[in-house]
């Protein structure tokens, strides 16, 4: 085999048919009744409703309002992030802007900031931030990495061949943009919506801060007020049937598409777009703007605030204890999720069965699962099945491995499916029992995936506020949970340096994927 | 006694057949081949003799014991079976040393028995090299050694040399087949190139529908095919119609002897079987008069493929003939083409 060869067997997908061992179909199923869970008690929860009350429930003004707040906001924002990403992206990778490897970073660091925090910065200078404007302004300068990222990706992978190809059969730059290389950006540009969207039905604490109610911050206050989950599990309903539709309109828009496989083959330079000094300031402006929109505003908040509280608002050995409690918490989530993930990934690439298929399409479930509503359904399963557990340490890290098991799944099942099931075939014939022969040769070839999975749990479980404040144990504080008691009652010194250590924590993996887009081009 | 017993072995996935009833021995020591074209179950086969997956029906019995058959099935690790994949399948985690001592006890893993290896597959100065770091025949050599470490009782080979270049996987092929004889190792190798099998097995057994259609020596396969579609698979074969009767077949070709004659039975219609190189193609003077017009010809140096339209009074028919480099004719040229030799009988 040339070096050529050995480098297309090495991306060659691997999958094989073949009957589950039960040991692997019953730690699969296991997962899989986990992901259910919610649903099943959201369900149960719900049917304490009687039909009369759910009709007076659904149809009123109030709901009316949430849904229009609610997919208004969607709308907007997506059209928004989508523009504004793939805008960004062309500058960055088609231009030749001036410090191009700088806006790189200033553009995918604002993943880093959890919105609760971003909301909290723009809040806290700016008191009179309310309603629609002032959540759209933060979430689509929070969001528009989503597209960004994907967006660069695709414009740096495709083969300048294409583009070339299309100016010699005479096309302009413009009409060669529109037809050949805005195609390619229909995939990225989907599915960083569809993550925007996802996130907008989800989140909690941003929008309460801003005084923007949608249906999860609905849910959760109704929540707080009546400590009925009837009431608030009916809404959980419409919550989930819209992120349901989100995935479904995704999957269907994306036809038979699959999203880009970007190829690391050597690649001749692209000739840049040349700017001149005119245009060249203005886009400097302009991101210039976006920046200070999205990493500015929040930073100097958390800085300002940081330094104006003073030793009887910064407790350092409470900031110390829910350091240790949430990284603690965080590990425990990981571990666990990495755990009940890889038996799932074994199966959906090993055994692709009809048993296998349906597990894994269970555990993706929650991805329409808000934390919030997570969260409120295992209370109502531990109130009805399980009351030892409640406010136990197990029900909190078991919610986090619920929301979380789809991250962790993604990041381990690419690895696995190019890992060849011959090598344990071989190991097998060498003398090995199954599980030896996974531990020596599967095993260890998974290690980068268990730990990507692993470390998107565990920092994902770091910045997690909704799920944590319903369900954590008394007494138990993380950071997210300081943060958000300090900064609901408008102690912003005390709140800041929880913050300031989330977002240090979560600029690890905005530095892995900035890593990662530049191995993609060299 | 048999090194290899396969009886009767059947094999479907889901609805699809795939082995319909397989029956195969092998001779301890033998180098065999499986021919088969692509997807006619030669690697599931293979798949059922190192264990990774279980038969059907029927029994298959390694070095006198039965390893899959009724009720009984000893697992893939107990085997004793050396499997070399299509890719080579090397470990990527591990280096040369690392592939070649796995399936060694701990102790042994760094012991003389992998420089042993590393010697007789001849890839020495490699041990520290990863396998992203090897030639595609290196990567083969390694896998080899591998799957020898353990001293198995039989090697499997399955398609190891499709994915090289042609002059190494010649090379390859007889370096291989040389080591494996030395050890006295049983192997079985399965392949869809007729040429593979045919220059490197002492045994070939054509594998099609799930059943093994002949089995036999390399010559008594491409000489005496059981039917007409194996004798193509083979190689080229001129196919005429022919009255058989005696040690003589009547073809439109003239008079042809048979090699192995039908006597005793009555003249039946039948085929023949001449391959190119029976053919005997020459020039006008002296041999008789032109019955056949050159219309191809594939030079290759050494020998030459020649297509010939041959006049006959029912309608001209086309026949293929070989002849060397030296004696290649032209196109358009008129020649003589007479059978060398006696013809197959089917």
């Amino acid at each position: 085999m040339s070096a050529a060869s050995t480098a297309v067997l090495g991306r060659r997908r691997y999958g094989r048919r073949g009957r589950a061992p039960s040991a692997l179909l019953i730690a699969g199923l296991a997962a899989a009744a986990l992901s259910l869970i919610p649903l099943v008690f959201l369900v149960l929860e719900a049917r304490g409703v009687s039909v009369g009350e759910a009709e007076r429930l659904l149809v009123r003004p109030r709901v009316g309002a949430l849904l229009v707040n609610t997919l208004g906001l969607i709308a907007v924002t997506t059209v928004l992030c989508s523009a504004i990403g793939v805008a960004a992206a062309w500058c960055v990778e088609r231009t030749d802007l001036p410090f191009r490897r700088a806006w790189m970073v200033a553009l995918v660091l604002p993943l880093a900031i959890p919105e609760f925090v971003s909301s909290f910065g723009w809040v806290s200078f700016f008191p009179g931030m309310r309603g629609f404007a002032g959540a759209l302004l933060v979430t689509v300068v929070a969001y528009f990495p989503f597209v960004f990222l994907p967006a660069a990706a695709v414009l740096r992978g495709t083969d300048p061949a294409l583009e070339e190809t299309a100016q010699s059969l005479g096309l302009n730059a413009w009409a060669t943009f529109w037809r050949v290389t805005a195609p390619q950006l229909r995939l990225p540009v989907l599915g960083g919506s569809l993550i925007i969207a996802l996130h907008l039905l989800a989140e909690y604490g941003a929008f309460a801060q801003l005084r923007f109610p949608t249906f999860a911050t609905e849910i959760y206050a109704e929540y707080q007020l009546s400590f009925d989950g009837a009431n608030a599990a009916i809404l959980s309903l419409v919550l989930v049937a819209l992120s349901l539709l989100f995935l479904l309109a995704e999957v269907v828009a994306r036809g038979r598409a699959r999203y880009a496989r970007v190829g690391s083959g050597a690649q001749r330079a692209r000739s840049r777009v040349c700017l001149g000094k005119r245009r060249a300031a203005l886009l400097l402006a302009g991101l210039g703007s976006l920046a200070v929109l999205s990493l500015g505003v929040p930073l100097a908040a958390l800085v300002y605030w940081v330094l104006q509280g003073n030793s009887s608002t910064l407790p350092a050995a409470s900031l110390l204890t829910a350091t240790t409690t949430t990284v603690g918490l965080s590990l425990t989530a990981a571990l666990v999720t990495a755990a009940l993930a890889l038996p799932v990934a074994l199966l959906a690439v090993r055994h692709n069965g009809r048993a296998s298929r349906l597990i894994e399409r269970t555990t993706y479930i929650p991805r329409a699962l808000p934390g919030v509503v997570i969260g409120l359904a295992l209370v109502s399963f531990c109130i009805r099945s399980a009351q030892w557990l409640y406010q136990s340490t197990t029900v909190l890290v078991a919610a986090y491995a619920i929301l979380f098991l789809p991250l962790a799944l993604i990041a381990i099942r690419g690895p696995l499916a190019q890992v060849s099931p011959r090598i344990e075939d071989v190991a097998r014939s060498l003398g090995l029992g199954p599980l030896r022969a996974f531990a020596r040769t599967t095993l260890p070839l998974l290690r980068g995936g268990i730990g990507a999975g692993a470390g998107l749990v565990f920092l994902s479980t770091v910045t997690e506020l909704t799920g944590t404040l319903l369900l954590r144990p008394t007494g138990t504080e993380t950071l997210a949970t300081r943060f958000w008691t300090y900064a609901s009652s408008l102690s912003y010194g005390a709140a800041a340096p929880f913050a300031a250590v989330m977002v240090a924590i979560s600029a690890v993996p905005a530095y892995l994927l900035i890593r990662r887009l530049d191995a993609l081009g060299s | 006694m048999s090194a290899v017993g396969i009886r009767g072995v059947a094999k479907s996935y889901g609805s699809v057949r795939v082995l319909e009833r397989v029956d195969l021995e092998i001779e301890t020591g033998a180098f065999a081949a499986i021919l088969g074209v692509s997807g006619c179950g030669k690697s599931t086969l293979l798949r059922l003799l190192a264990g990774f997956e279980r038969a059907d029906a029927g029994e298959i019995e390694i070095g006198g014991t039965v390893v899959d058959g009724g009720e009984r099935r000893v697992p893939a690790n107990k085997r004793r079976v050396g499997f070399v994949p299509q890719e080579g399948a090397l470990f990527p985690h591990l280096d040369v040393r690392g592939n070649i001592g796995f399936g060694l006890p701990r102790g042994e893993r760094r012991g003389p028995r992998v420089a042993e290896l590393v010697e007789l597959v001849g890839i020495c100065g490699l041990e520290r090299r990863r396998p992203n770091e090897l030639s595609g025949g290196q990567q083969q050599r390694v896998a080899l050694a591998r799957a020898l470490a353990t001293r198995p009782d039989v090697v499997l080979l399955d398609e190891p040399f499709s994915a090289l270049d042609p002059e190494l996987r010649a090379t390859m092929r007889a370096e291989v087949r040389a080591t494996l004889k030395s050890l006295g190792t049983t192997t079985l190798l399965v392949t869809h190139d007729q040429d593979e099998a045919l220059s490197c097995a002492d045994v070939v057994a054509v594998l099609r529908d799930g059943a093994i259609s002949q089995s036999g020596s390399p010559r008594e396969l491409y000489h005496a095919p059981c039917d007409a579609e194996l004798a193509r698979f083979l190689g080229d074969a001129n196919i005429l119609p022919a009255v058989l009767a005696g040690d003589h077949a009547q073809t439109r070709l003239g008079e042809l002897l048979l090699r192995v004659s039908c006597n005793g039975s009555p003249s039946r219609e039948g085929v023949v079987v001449l391959r190119p190189e029976e053919l005997r193609i020459s020039a006008v003077n002296g041999s008789g008069p032109a019955n056949a017009l050159v219309t191809a010809v594939e030079f290759y140096g050494h020998d030459a493929r020649v297509q010939l339209v041959c006049d006959h009074p029912d309608g001209s028919f086309d026949l293929v003939a070989r002849t060397t480099g030296i004696e290649a004719p032209e196109i358009g040229e008129r020649v003589v083409c007479s059978a060398r030799c006696g013809a197959h009988a089917l």
